[in-house]
C-alpha cells in the first residue's frame, strides 16, 4: 500500500468518528476526539442559526437538539453551506412533523430563490421560477414565483 | 514577492470588519477568505478601496487540504488562482491540514498525523499547488483538540522537514501554537527556533478561550497574554515580524479591537528592544 493510501485509510476513519459518530480509531485519546466532533456540530450549528435565524428562533431551546441529532445523521458531503444545510434540516423537520408552521413561508421563498440539492449544494435561480406545494399544516397551496430580477412574489 | 516582504500590523477582512479596516489609518496588510469572495462576481468594493490604498492583500484559503491523502483537484486550484488573480493578491496562504476524507467534509481543519507518509503526500500536494497558483504559497500550522497517535516527529521538527522539503513559506499563528502548547503539552519555543526568518512569511493572532480542560482557538474571544507572549518571543528572536489579528465571530467594538492590534505592535516593539539589546550590549 502506497503512503497515499495507508493516509486515506487513516483520515477516513477518523472523519468519520469527527462526523457522523463513528468509532474512534485505535490509538487516539476517546475523549478528546469526541470533544473535537462536538466542537464540530457546534460550529455547524451556529452557521445554520446564523443564516437560518427564523428557523432557530421558531424552536427556541429544541433547534440544539434537533440539529445535533440531525447533523451526526446527515454529514455533509459537498463543501459546507449553511444555506443549503439548514434547508437540508428543515425538510427533515418537516419530514418528522417536527418544522413549525411559521417557518413554512420562509422556506417557500428560499426555494423560489435557490435550487438546492439534497446532498448539500444550494444555486441561485435565474430568471422565471414556480414553486407550488402543498403545506403539511394548513393543507392549503402556496405558491412562490421568482421574477427575472430576483423578486419573489408568494401566495399563501 | 519573496516570503519576508510584508510588513507591520495588518487585521483579517471580514464584512463586518469592513468599516473599521477602511477607517484604520495604515494597515500593514490584509488578509482575505478566499471562500468569502464570490465565484464569479466582482470582488467587493471596500477591498478595491484597499489596493487604491496600496494595502498589500493576502489570500487565504481554507478548503484546499493539503494535508490530505487526496490531492487537491485542479478545479479548487484554478479557482484559488483566479481569486489571487482577480483580488491582486501578493501571496496565498493555506494550512498543514486536511479538511474532507471519505466523502465527508468535516467543515473544518483536521489535523495531520506527524509521519513520514503524511509528509510525504503533503509535499507532493504542496508542488503541485505551487505548480498551479500564480502567487507564492504559505503554510499554516494549525490548532486541534486532539493529536495523532504514534508522532515520529515533534511540532517543532515536522514544520522543519515541511520548510525543508518545499519552497513554501510558513505562516505561524502564535495562537495555534498556544493552544497546542496547552493542549499537547507541545514545545513552542522550539516551534519559534525552527522558523528562519527568510521563510517566515507572516503571522496570526487570535483569541480563544479555555473550556472542558482544553483550549479552543475560537476567534471569537479575547486575545489572551499566551499568544501575545510567543508574539513578543518570536520578535525578541527574529526582530519585527508581520503580523495579523483574526477574529470571525462576536466582533467586539472598535475600542477594543484598536486596543488588541495597538498590544500587538507593543509586543513587536519589546520583543525587537530585546533583540536589539541582546545583540548590542
Amino acid at each position: 500500500m502506497s503512503a497515499r493510501e495507508r493516509l486515506a485509510l487513516a483520515q477516513a476513519e477518523l472523519v468519520r468518528a469527527l462526523g457522523v459518530g463513528g468509532p474512534v480509531p485505535a490509538g487516539f485519546d476517546t475523549a478528546r476526539v469526541q470533544a473535537a466532533a462536538q466542537a464540530l456540530i457546534h460550529k455547524r450549528r451556529r452557521a445554520v442559526e446564523n443564516t437560518w435565524p427564523n428557523l432557530a428562533s421558531a424552536l427556541g431551546p429544541d433547534f440544539a437538539r434537533h440539529f445535533d441529532a440531525w447533523a451526526r445523521t446527515y454529514p455533509m458531503c459537498v463543501e459546507p453551506d449553511p444555506r443549503a444545510e439548514g434547508r437540508r434540516f428543515a425538510e427533515t423537520l418537516r419530514g418528522q412533523g417536527l418544522l413549525p408552521a411559521s417557518v413554512s413561508g420562509v422556506l417557500l421563498d428560499f426555494d423560489a430563490r435557490w435550487n438546492w440539492i439534497a446532498t448539500g449544494e444550494a444555486v441561485r435561480r435565474r430568471g422565471f421560477a414556480l414553486v407550488i406545494r402543498r403545506d403539511t399544516f394548513t393543507r392549503r397551496w402556496q405558491v412562490a414565483l421568482r421574477l427575472p430580477g430576483g423578486r419573489v412574489m408568494r401566495w399563501v | 514577492m519573496s516570503a519576508a516582504a510584508l510588513q507591520g500590523v495588518g487585521i483579517g477582512w471580514r464584512r463586518e470588519l469592513a468599516l473599521f479596516i477602511d477607517r484604520m489609518p495604515s494597515p500593514g496588510f490584509v488578509e482575505v477568505l478566499a471562500e468569502h469572495l464570490s465565484p464569479s462576481g466582482p470582488i467587493p468594493e471596500p477591498l478595491v478601496r484597499l489596493r487604491k490604498r496600496g494595502v498589500p492583500l493576502v489570500l487565504h484559503s481554507v478548503s484546499l487540504g493539503l494535508g490530505a491523502a487526496e490531492p487537491p483537484s485542479s478545479e479548487r486550484l484554478s479557482w484559488l488562482a483566479r481569486q489571487a488573480e482577480q483580488l491582486g493578491a501578493v501571496c496565498i496562504s493555506e494550512h498543514l491540514a486536511f479538511v474532507r476524507a471519505g466523502g465527508i467534509e468535516s467543515g473544518h481543519l483536521l489535523p495531520i498525523p506527524r509521519t513520514t507518509d503524511a509528509l510525504e503526500v503533503l509535499t507532493e500536494n504542496v508542488s503541485r499547488a505551487q505548480a498551479a497558483l500564480p502567487v507564492p504559497l504559505a503554510l499554516e500550522n494549525v490548532a486541534s483538540l486532539f493529536e495523532w497517535p504514534d508522532a515520529a516527529f515533534t511540532e517543532a521538527e515536522f514544520l522543519r522537514e515541511v520548510l525543508a522539503r518545499t519552497s513554501a513559506s510558513l505562516l505561524l499563528d502564535v495562537a495555534n501554537l498556544h493552544a497546542h502548547t496547552l493542549n499537547h503539552g507541545t514545545d513552542a519555543d522550539a516551534v519559534l527556533a525552527s522558523v528562519p526568518r527568510e521563510r517566515l512569511a507572516y503571522v496570526h493572532v487570535a483569541g480563544g478561550i479555555q473550556h472542558g480542560g482544553l483550549y479552543h482557538d475560537t476567534h471569537a474571544h479575547p486575545v489572551p497574554d499566551g499568544p501575545m507572549a510567543l508574539l513578543e518571543r518570536l520578535a525578541r528572536r527574529l526582530g519585527p515580524v508581520p503580523v495579523m489579528l483574526e477574529r470571525d465571530d462576536r466582533f467586539p467594538s472598535e475600542t477594543e479591537l484598536s486596543a488588541e492590534l495597538a498590544e500587538m505592535s507593543r509586543a513587536l516593539e519589546r520583543g525587537a528592544a530585546r533583540e536589539h539589546a541582546e545583540a548590542h550590549g
